[in-house]
């Protein structure tokens, strides 16, 4: 199996607060793989230094397919491969549903200021291809016939939805979702869980959760990365980090975990 | 907003094209004074078309528009006018002058497009201030405030373009290319990009668009936009001075983007009308002009806050 992402001793500072402090990760092609830890843990902080969203880490390098992207921008690290969706969805409120898959496709997409001036053979085509594609994706995530609705206009679940169908709209070797059940009843959770299993398999990508669910991170992690104060404090499969010590600690504090 | 509004579409360019015709008849039903008028709207609805592709696309407000057109003005004036005895055609001179202002665009672009919103407008603002003075103090270059005179005005073989109705012409030419222009980016990838990044800029980032090369992008064709307004503005005058190229200007501009509506090209169109035109309309109300101008544009805003004609996307989210 070849490793995807890995981090080594990733450090991420904010003035005097330390946010990450040595993180080693590595995940592998295909696997899903869950990023747990109280709040404030470092998980947001974690995946935006993935994305480039600070522009630099203060330590430790981050390798996505055998290549250095700690000091590139959020924009070149999405053509390399990597979308993420947000733990606050951040869709593109005025525009329609695929409109918001239409953006996400921008880096597969070529056409210049020519091309969108003369619309020629070449961009219409291209153009042709992307609505046909954003169409499949929005009805994978199960859009369908929701088309021209506002993304602001669209109910909580579905706006969750169309996020992953953008993300997705990229091709992306790795997608990071950060918290994608925030808000959902059991029902729904459910329901995506299996539906993220489902994009992992059709998409053949490897998948980072953030997510606070223990149901859902349990029943589709491969592994599972602990965080708490920017500190990796266990790692392993799902039975072995629910059984962990540390793991007890930061989420119920010491006296839980000496019962 | 994609390709596949075909079916809507037809009907709407019909009607642009009958609305075309009918511009072509306009200047021998009304005149010569109202001629000259049109005109004059005709070459803010130009600079209306070039900043509405920077602020109603792109998001960004540049209050220092005025700069591009003054450059585009300036270029031509300096290579054709007995100042320097330089007298280079018209036709030659407006890519050059496109070209100038694209340069000046990119220019001041490259240092400010990393602020955001209300630092953005202060800079340019101050921008467009800094150009003027320089043109009022660049005494042995641009003759400062007694301005370049005798500006040559554009031919076409023995045919000289120096009647308001040639003018009108010439100006409805450029206002269909430069709004052909305007439509088809806003409907394709970069149009997309740019209302992305209006949207929400980091997550647009993180979607794979370069938000740096895009802004510099909007920034650079309004630009062009106002090189060529600036061009035919100097040949059209036969003289311009600093004073032309006011503070004001660029406020007009940005009124009539908003009384328009903002984000639509016909949006402009009726707004360069209402701006530049009304004033001329309430002449016969004489002293009380500016004050029924200014009443009239309080009353619009409380009735139609989206403006006359808002873009599609605009309307909805004001309405919903």
């Amino acid at each position: 199996m070849t490793v995807v992402l890995e981090t080594k001793g990733l450090v991420k500072r904010f003035g005097g607060l330390i946010a990450l402090n040595g993180v080693n990760f590595s995940i592998e092609e295909g696997m899903i793989a869950g990023l747990i830890g109280p709040n404030g843990a470092g998980k947001t902080t974690f995946f935006n230094c993935i994305t480039g969203v600070y522009g630099g880490v203060d330590g430790g390098d981050i390798i996505f397919l055998g290549r250095s992207i700690k000091d590139l921008k959020s924009h070149e690290i999405t053509h390399l491969g990597i979308s993420r969706t947000f733990q606050n969805i951040r869709l593109f409120n005025n525009m329609n549903s695929i409109e918001n898959v239409l953006v996400g496709q921008h880096c597969l997409l070529k056409a210049g200021l020519w091309g969108a001036i003369t619309r020629n053979e070449k961009t219409l085509k291209e153009e042709k291809e992307a609505m046909l594609k954003a169409k499949e994706l929005l009805e994978f995530v199960g859009l369908k016939g929701k088309e021209e609705i506002l993304a602001k206009n669209l109910p909580y679940g579905d706006q969750r939805r169309l996020e992953i169908a953008r993300a997705l709209a990229a091709s992306p070797r790795l997608l990071l979702l950060d918290e994608p059940t925030a808000g959902m009843n059991p029902q729904e959770s459910r329901e995506l869980t299996e539906f993220i299993k489902r994009v992992r398999d059709e998409f053949n990508l490897s998948i980072i959760l953030i997510e606070h669910d223990m149901r859902v991170v349990m029943e589709i992690s491969d592994r599972i990365t602990v965080l708490d104060y920017g500190t990796k404090i266990a790692e392993g499969a799902p039975q072995e980090v629910q059984k962990d010590k540390r793991v007890i600690e930061a989420y119920l504090g010491r006296m839980a975990s000496a019962i | 907003m994609v390709f596949g509004r075909h079916i809507q579409r037809v009907p709407f360019k019909i009607y642009m094209i009958c609305l075309f015709i009918f511009l072509l008849f306009v200047p021998p039903l009304v005149g010569n004074y109202w001629t000259q008028v049109l005109g004059d709207i005709g070459i803010y609805i130009m600079l209306g078309i070039g900043l509405n592709v920077v602020v109603g696309f792109a998001g960004l407000l540049d209050l220092g528009y005025v700069a591009f057109f003054a450059i585009g003005a300036y270029s031509y004036a300096l290579c054709a006018s007995p100042q320097f005895d330089i007298h280079i055609p018209f036709w030659v001179m407006l890519p050059v002058c496109v070209l100038l202002s694209a340069i000046g665009g990119a220019l001041l672009g490259l240092p400010v497009l990393r602020m955001r919103g209300d630092y953005l407008a202060i800079v340019t603002l101050g921008f467009g201030e800094i150009i003027r003075i320089v043109l009022n103090n660049l005494d042995p270059i641009t003759n400062g405030p007694r301005g370049l005179l005798r500006i040559d005005p554009p031919t076409i073989g023995s045919f000289v373009i120096n009647t308001p109705f040639r003018w009108y012409y010439l100006i409805l030419a450029g206002i269909v290319i430069s709004a052909f222009i305007a439509e088809r980016l806003n409907n394709s990838r970069i149009g997309r990009a740019w209302i992305a990044m209006r949207e929400d800029q980091d997550a647009a980032a993180l979607m794979g668009i370069d938000i740096l090369k895009y802004k510099l992008l909007a920034f650079t064709i309004g630009a062009s936009f106002a090189g060529i307004g600036g061009a035919i503005f100097a040949a059209r005058q036969g003289s311009i001075f600093p004073e032309n190229f006011s503070l004001m200007v660029s406020i007009n501009v940005l009124c009539l983007i908003i009384i328009g509506g903002m984000g639509s090209i016909s949006g402009v169109i009726i707004g360069a009308i209402v701006l530049i035109g009304l004033p001329e309309v309430l002449r016969e109300v004489q002293q009380y002009r500016m004050l029924a101008f200014g009443a009239l544009l309080v009353i619009m805003m409380i009735f139609r806050p989206m403006g006359f004609i808002p873009s599609r996307r605009r309307k909805l989210e004001l309405t919903e």
